[in-house]
């Protein structure tokens, strides 16, 4: 009987041990994908995928990481990964890969393969950042930043909020962006990522904007700031202004918006947007009494960027704000309703209601 | 005492993501699924209330001994099995769409049937321990994954990027009729109470289940939250893109500031622990019924060591799973994850009729003069 | 008498018989001078030589309870082991108790050291432990059960408990334990445990030992049973759970939210202590993804140099830990400090600097060990010793949800473990008493 179970949990063991090894790669036979982009092949509907990976040393001192950058050309993105597989002497992984770049031309033919093979990846995060490289992603990845810490870390902190919060960098994640390809009344943007050639650093101020299929419209920084605070309601943005000869700039603390949309046969959109904050520039003689004034001059200035900004948005039939999804939500809409909206939307009025609040004047009176 | 049963409420209504609940109910969301929903949450009230009343008036029985006590015997055997099959399929399907989720996310290129054979294992062993001790063990698991569970939720309803105007738009659907399996689904997070089917043995006669406003309070938040936030977090159209909506929907948020940097993880390793607590639970519920259709049964909710019958009968389950993962593939799983639903929905109805036809039964015996307490009382 | 008893022990040349005789009665006498001390001087000889008067040693003999009568030859010999003197007057046979008791002195604890409470500890004379009992716990109802156990040692043991308070379910199956015992020499606590235990093959301990007197009186006052035994430092409690383990008498003493802060340490530590290696070996190889990137980069970066898998490097980190606890154990307490500095030295630099091992690793290895040190009770602590290595086995197999999954089985395992049929793991079971009364009774 004892022998019996000895030998019985000896042989379960034995197969226990033959089993292991499926999936046991050690971190060090591992390659980690730290930023991804995808480009337009050379020929046509190709596609060129740039790997940005990390070879880690053991110490890590500031400006000391190494990255390596390979690029691979192949009909589809599968298949570029695959060939990328044998240049490399360990595994990809995609575990840790926290920026997927979509270069330009390919943002204007359309990305519909690229998201779906991001989707179908399962190690692929769902909170990685994107981006729209501009020229392309492969000169965007080839960067190499001197204040990196650990690979990828100056591409991951510009995107994300850990890092810089900067008001004209737009954060947008894999998911919200897969979710807005196929949202009704919704369409995606991304953020523009440039090199900086000169000062050896990445550009993120720009934003892009497509609709179910390609991209559509580019904004340019101050705009992507204005689109920041008054859609993604972002309150570390500051928005300045000529006043009486000098300029003052309002820091924004705290934002808050609220969208109604009329019933009527061409819409209205009411775009209510308040805003609270303290001047860090005001003029040198600046008196308690200005602040109503200042105040209404500084609604009138945002009123007027706001319907702009709509319009030129509008003009170009996306609707990133989700507007009209709103309308839907707003009236329980169905599919009739949707019909409706899609059709008048190019016609619809926006109107802007914008309250300007100052609360401090900053440390000196 | 009666913490036990909101034990069981609570991870029952935490566990729908794994039975497909949120699924199903997403697919019927512009047909019938809000509806049902609400429907489900006035009848799955109704019945929690009903059927734990019903239970507390056998204090100290579980179905099976109030079955085998007052039917004939060909007939309890016959309602034993019936129960125990439900409950079974009930751990397996959880079993093996936790097993495939993990093997998607964690392990993708480890052979499928070697985790299944871990989680079946776990299974085996939490399910043979003797009822008291299947208790305790919940009781430590839950309070250990739940707070960081429910903090998950908040974290994901709280989170910025959840679009209220999507959920707004889902929810407008409530005016199409309601669809049967989305009521069927909904209805199982309220399921709970069911696990008093054996473990009624363990409730010490004259407790009294306070507090019940819990289990429309808790379920129907367990539910708006299953349903909405998905819908909130990948759109009304892109979430019926998903099969494992909520691991999706997990790997949506991040904690910049924690150790782990994706939510994933943390709710898969959360949902390790529920998925086994579900399994020990319906299985070893399962081992009971089955053990009670033997002629000369006696409960014992609190032996040590277990009778080898345990191990035998688990074993069975697990095996049976094995079959299932070989025969099932992502259709085959979800025929069966709908059909079960339904399934549980009628069975649910049923013991509630039965226990209370019992009740009116024993009530009038307890009238006559026969002594049928003392018999009632050994068991 | 003397031939009988000589005819017992006919090898045993250590035995003192002789007749004394001082002019008016020969008294026959026999003892093993080990084993019994000086009180035969007062209580046999000087009454029996110069001070001698008849009637007066006639009424000693019935009024000191030393001396007894021992008419069973059988019972001589065992009699003369325990330290008695056979002593044969005017034809009836009488036992003198005179054995020895080696140590007097109060020890102070070392096994469970504590800062401001209490330093006394158990010694290993039984009558002596008793009275550090009687001294924190002395009331009318504690009720002392003398029993011998072990065929050839036929150790004293005192089974000692409250009778208001003890569960008589718990005492009933405690003596149907000790009648099960089969035991040639009963020498230490460790082996009672075992002949108590029901599966000796458990995992945890399911009987705490403890040489603390103070830590006997409050569990005697928590209804719990203690036996202690001849001959050994330690005191047994049963029946216990798992938190009595993880409990130090600190708790009792230190300030409220400083004890609690302390165990929620230690309940971390044990987690910490017991996944620790295995989440390691599952980072390293299956799941480098979950951590934050720094985290993969470094781990990454200090394993470059490495030339195996993980598990080995795991393998003979714990290995030289496990040595080096092993021999800081045995070796004297001079020579103890010099093996901990060559080791620590070893294990830190020069493991990391040959590339044998990573930086990660050094720290995850101490780590594990000075957390394994946290835990109050050393058989409790090496049960959490030997568990690591069934995390490592599946960590091995499945990576983090296979220590997932065995965190669940333990965990059931756990709550599956009765002591004397109470719940070894629950959480506020403080009616389960009565409830188990209420079941049984």
């Amino acid at each position: 009987m004892r022998r019996a179970r000895i030998f019985f949990s000896g042989f379960a063991l034995l197969l226990i041990f033959s089993i292991s090894g499926c999936g046991f790669k050690d971190i060090d036979k591992r390659f980690f994908v730290v930023a991804m982009g995808i480009d337009r092949g050379s020929a046509p509907s190709s596609y060129r995928v740039t790997v940005r990976l990390a070879i880690p040393t053991g110490n890590m001192e500031s400006g000391e990481t190494k990255t390596e950058v390979e690029t691979m050309e192949a009909p589809s993105i599968a298949e570029a990964v695959r060939q990328l597989k044998s240049i490399v002497d360990k595994e990809l992984d995609f575990g840790h890969c926290r920026v997927i770049l979509f270069g330009r031309t390919l943002m204007e033919d359309g990305v519909d393969d690229p998201i779906n093979w991001l989707s179908r990846r399962r190690d692929i995060q769902q909170v990685a950042f994107l981006g729209m490289a501009e020229p392309d992603a492969f000169h965007v990845l080839k960067l190499h930043p001197q204040s990196e810490r650990y690979p990828g870390n100056a591409l991951f902190l510009s995107f994300g909020s850990e890092g810089t919060e900067s008001s004209y960098t737009l954060t947008e994640y894999l998911f919200d962006w897969v979710r807005r390809q196929s949202e009704t009344g919704k369409d995606g943007f991304l953020p523009i990522i440039r090199t900086d050639k000169d000062r050896n650093s990445y550009r993120v101020d720009r934003v892009a904007f497509t609709d179910k299929e390609k991209l559509r419209l580019c904004l340019d920084p101050e705009e992507s700031q204005l689109f920041n605070i008054s859609a993604r309601r972002y309150d570390k943005a500051a928005i300045a202004m000529p006043y009486q000869g000098t300029r003052i700039v309002f820091a924004l603390s705290q934002v808050i918006t609220r969208v109604s949309i009329t019933r009527d046969d061409v819409p209205t959109v009411t775009f209510h947007i308040r805003a609270s904050g303290f001047l860090e520039e005001s003029p040198p003689n600046f008196m308690e009494g200005d602040i109503p004034k200042i105040e209404s001059r500084l609604q009138a200035e945002v009123n007027n960027r706001l319907v702009d900004l709509l319009n030129k948005i509008r003009g170009a039939e996306v609707d990133p704000y989700g507007f009209g999804l709103h309308y839907l939500a707003t009236y329980f809409g169905n599919t009739k309703d949707w019909e409706h909206w899609k059709k008048v939307y190019p016609e619809v009025v926006f109107r802007v209601q914008s309250r300007i609040v100052i609360e401090k004047v900053g440390l000196v009176e | 005492m009666s913490r036990y049963f909101y034990y069981h409420v609570i991870y029952v209504g935490l566990i729908n993501i794994m039975l497909f609940v949120p699924w199903t109910l997403v697919h019927y969301r512009f047909n019938g699924a809000v509806s049902g929903m609400a429907i489900a949450a006035v009848a799955g009230t109704f019945l929690a209330y009903l059927t734990t009343s019903l239970y507390l008036r056998f204090p100290g029985m579980s179905l099976p001994d109030i079955v085998n006590s007052y039917l004939p015997r060909g007939f309890a055997v016959f309602l034993n099995l019936i129960g125990a099959s439900l409950w079974v399929v009930a751990g397996i399907l959880v079993i093996y769409s936790y097993s495939s989720t993990i093997q998607q996310f964690f392990n993708p290129d480890m052979n499928p049937y070697l985790f299944l054979l871990l989680m079946t294992a776990a299974g085996v062993w939490g399910a043979s321990r003797s009822t008291r001790s299947v208790q305790f063990a919940q009781e430590i698991m839950l309070l250990i994954s739940a707070p960081l569970i429910i903090m998950i939720l908040f974290k994901a309803i709280f989170s910025p990027w959840l679009d209220w105007d999507a959920i707004r738009v889902t929810a407008g659907y409530v005016r199409t009729p309601p669809s049967f399996i989305s009521f069927c689904a909904a209805t199982f997070v309220f399921a709970g109470y069911n696990t008093l089917a054996v473990f009624n043995r363990l409730l010490p006669p004259g407790t009294q289940i306070r507090h019940r406003w819990i289990i429309p309070l808790v379920c129907s938040f367990f539910l708006l939250v299953s349903f909405f936030v998905p819908i909130g977090f990948h759109g009304t159209v892109g979430v019926a893109e998903y099969l494992y909506i909520w691991s999706v929907t997990a790997d949506s948020m991040i904690m910049e500031y924690g150790f782990v940097y994706r939510v994933l993880y943390v709710f898969l390793l959360l949902y390790t622990a529920l998925s086994l607590m579900f399994a020990m639970n319906t299985w070893h519920t399962a081992m009971e019924f089955i053990k009670a259709c033997h002629p000369r049964h006696k409960p014992k909710p609190d032996q040590f060591p277990v009778s080898p019958a345990n191990w035998w009968i688990n074993l069975a389950f697990a095996g049976l799973t094995f079959g299932y993962a070989l025969w099932t593939n992502e259709q085959r799983n979800q025929w069966v994850n709908q059909n079960w639903l339904i399934a549980r929905t009628f069975s649910d109805v049923l013991a509630a009729v039965i226990l209370g036809w019992l009740a009116v039964k024993a009530a009038r015996r307890k009238r006559s003069p026969i002594p049928s307490e003392a018999a009632s009382q050994d068991s | 008498m003397i031939e009988e008893i000589r005819s017992d022990f006919i090898d045993a040349t250590d035995l003192f018989t002789d007749i004394l005789d001082n002019g008016f009665w020969a008294i026959e006498i026999a003892y093993f001078p080990s084993l019994c001390d000086e009180r035969i001087k007062d209580g046999v000889l000087v009454p029996f030589s110069y001070r001698f008067d008849p009637d007066e040693f006639r009424r000693m003999l019935h009024s000191n309870p030393k001396y007894e009568n021992a008419d069973n030859p059988k019972e001589w010999a065992n009699l003369l082991l325990k330290g008695y003197v056979l002593l044969k007057i005017e034809g009836k046979h009488y036992s003198f108790k005179s054995d020895r008791t080696p140590v007097t002195q109060i020890d102070i604890a070392q096994v469970e050291s504590t800062l401001q409470g209490p330093q006394a500890a158990f010694t290993e004379d039984l009558n002596i432990n008793m009275f550090l009992l009687r001294l924190r716990y002395n009331v009318p109802s504690l009720t002392v059960e003398p029993f011998d156990k072990g065929t050839l040692s036929r150790t004293a043991l005192f089974v000692v408990y409250d009778h208001r308070l003890v569960n008589p379910n718990i005492l009933k199956s405690l003596h149907k334990q000790l009648d099960k015992v089969k035991l040639d020499l009963l020498q230490s606590s460790g082996q009672m445990i075992k002949q108590l235990t029901e599966k000796s093959r458990r995992l945890f301990p399911t009987i705490l030992e403890t040489e603390r007197p103070d830590r006997v009186a409050s569990m005697l006052s928590k209804g719990k049973i203690a036996i202690l035994i001849n001959g050994s430092r330690f005191a047994l409690l049963l029946p216990v759970r798992l938190f009595d383990f993880m409990h130090a008498m600190d708790d009792e003493y230190e300030s409220f939210w400083m004890s609690r802060l302390l165990s929620i340490v230690r309940y971390f530590a044990v987690v910490l202590t017991i996944t620790l290696p295995a989440l390691y070996i599952a980072i390293v190889s299956y799941n480098p993804e979950i951590f934050r990137v720094q985290i993969a980069f470094t781990i990454d970066g200090s394993r470059a140099g490495v030339p195996y898998p993980s598990f080995i490097e795991v393998f003979i980190m714990l290995f030289m830990i496990e040595a080096l606890i092993e021999a800081s154990i045995r070796l004297p307490r001079i020579v103890g400090s010099t093996a901990t500095t060559v080791g620590g030295l070893i294990l830190g630099q020069a493991a990391q600097q040959a590339g044998l091992v990573s930086t990660i690793m050094i720290i995850v290895t101490s780590v594990v060990a000075i957390s394994n040190f946290v835990i109050p009770n050393v058989s409790f602590s090496q049960s959490v010793r030997l568990m690591k290595y069934l995390f490592i086995v599946i960590a091995m197999i499945y990576g983090v949800s296979g220590v997932a999954v065995l965190f669940f089985a333990l965990i059931v395992y756990l709550c599956n473990l009765r002591s004397f049929g109470e719940p070894y793991f629950a959480l506020f079971t403080s009616r389960s008493k009565e409830k188990s009364n209420k079941e049984k009774g």
